[in-house]
Order: structure tokens, then C-alpha cells, then sequence
């Protein structure tokens, strides 16, 4: 499977997303039962790379979010130079490459595209930092090779970030 | 305020509990009672999802390297330069 040259948004009238395989069922299942009713509710965007010469076929996705992250009890006085918060950060919520696609380098093409609209999002929503949930060992392994760091893990699942200064010092 | 209908189809003994609960709880309807329930659920989960709480030693150590924020990484840099040469937008 050859991808296109570009990423569009996902469209269910075009996009055939039932013959989507990452091989990690959460993943393949986001994408066909809850991507478009997320969008539609206002929840959050997928991005998909359709395949060279046949639209229909998805080759890799992403789906990003706005969040908050606050902290549990309000700092003393002595720590006013914290922020006010919560603070805002954008969710690389999913993010995965078609088994028939992999091998071609989509993974780090579909995360540079995901920082890259997170970075552009920020120019008008600022944001701390792009968080991205990790549901294994591996994904986190991937994550890490590029710079995110652990920030906590929750009912078994971690989330990493990566700082919206690093994303801005990326692009300019 | 505009309304709209749902239709559900429920089991028939899950549907005598909640007209048992209903009646408890005072409500004129089964679907007063559901409606309570579904905006009180509702709201719940919104936020429950919406937001990330951390403890406060993590939150501080999170924000602290926000603020310093790394340069980008060799291998992330790579990754750009790859992405660019595929020119994949």
C-alpha cells in the first residue's frame, strides 16, 4: 500500500475505514465505531493518508484533542510563579499505520504531521505541550526515541509529552 | 428549550427497576427519571474526560520542563527532515 502525498480529514462517505488493520485492535476500533461521532461531537479531529490512487484505502491516522491537566491541590503563596491552571494541552489521542503500509516509515511521517498541526493549532489555542497515550511498552519506546517524556501512568495506560517549546523550536 | 426523541428498546426487567426506581425517587415519569439520570451521567464523563488531574510534585515537575523545553532530540530532527523528503503534507 503506497501512500498519497497528502493528509485529509476523515470523511466516512470516502474512507473505508472497516478494511482499517493496525493490528492493535483499540486502535482499528476508535477509527471505525467513534472518530466520526467524536468529530461530530466536538471531541476531537482525524487526519487520515489515503492511498496512492485509491482514496478509499487508509494508510495511517491520527486523531488529536484538546485537554486540561491540573494539578490536585492549589500551590501555597510561595509557589505563585506556577501557572494559573488547569493548563491546556493538545492529545495525539491515536495515532497508527495500516499493517499493509507499515515498513515505510509512516509512523514517524504520521507523528511530524500530528506535531505539525498541534503547532499550528497553537498559534491560536497556545497549549503546554502535545501529550500522547501509550497503550504498551512499545508504543511508549517509540515515543521516547523522539524526546517525549513519562508524565503518568493511569489505570494501566501512560501518558508521555513533549514540551510546545520543543514543537515550536521543530517547525521555525 | 427545543426537544428531541430517542427511541431505545430495554429489557423488561431492567425496565421494572427503573419505574420501581423512578417511583422511589418521586419522579412523574420513567422518563423524567432517565432524563435526571442521563444529564447527571453525562456531565460526569464530560469531565472526567476532558481533564487530566495530576499530584501536585508531578504537575510541578511538568510544568518546570515546559518551561525549560529541551531542544528537539537528533532522532526528531531526523524525523522531520524524512517526513520532508517524502513530502508527505
Amino acid at each position: 500500500m503506497i501512500p498519497s502525498s497528502e493528509f485529509v480529514e476523515l470523511n466516512k462517505t470516502i474512507h473505508d475505514r472497516s478494511a482499517f488493520d493496525c493490528g492493535t485492535p483499540q486502535l482499528n476500533d476508535f477509527l471505525q465505531q467513534f472518530a466520526a461521532k467524536h468529530r461530530t461531537a466536538g471531541i476531537s479531529m482525524t487526519m487520515v493518508l489515503p492511498a496512492k490512487g485509491k482514496e478509499a484505502d487508509i494508510c495511517a491516522y491520527y486523531t488529536l484533542s484538546h485537554t486540561e491537566i491540573s494539578r490536585k491541590t492549589l500551590p501555597k503563596s510561595a509557589a505563585k510563579s506556577l501557572p494559573h491552571y488547569p493548563v491546556p494541552v493538545l492529545l495525539i489521542a491515536q495515532l497508527a499505520v495500516n499493517r499493509a503500509a507499515q515498513g515505510q516509515g509512516l509512523g514517524k511521517i504520521t507523528l511530524i504531521r500530528a506535531l505539525r498541526h498541534a503547532y499550528a493549532i497553537n498559534e491560536h489555542l497556545p497549549s503546554y505541550a502535545v501529550v500522547v497515550d501509550a497503550l504498551d511498552e512499545g508504543v511508549r519506546g517509540f515515543y521516547e526515541q523522539f524526546g517525549f517524556e513519562l508524565l503518568d501512568t493511569q489505570n494501566l495506560r501512560m501518558r508521555l509529552f513533549l514540551p510546545m517549546k520543543t514543537v515550536i523550536q521543530l517547525f521555525v | 428549550m427545543a426537544t428531541t426523541r430517542i427511541d431505545m428498546r430495554i429489557d423488561e426487567t431492567v425496565k421494572a427497576a427503573a419505574e420501581k426506581a423512578a417511583a422511589l425517587e418521586g419522579m412523574k415519569s420513567l422518563t423524567d427519571y432517565i432524563v435526571q439520570l442521563i444529564e447527571k451521567d453525562a456531565q460526569r464523563v464530560i469531565k472526567a474526560h476532558g481533564m487530566l488531574v495530576l499530584k501536585d510534585d508531578v504537575f510541578d515537575r511538568f510544568i518546570q520542563a515546559c518551561d525549560a523545553a529541551n531542544t528537539p532530540n537528533k532522532k526528531l530532527r531526523e524525523a522531520r527532515a524524512f517526513a520532508k523528503r517524502k513530502g508527505i503534507r
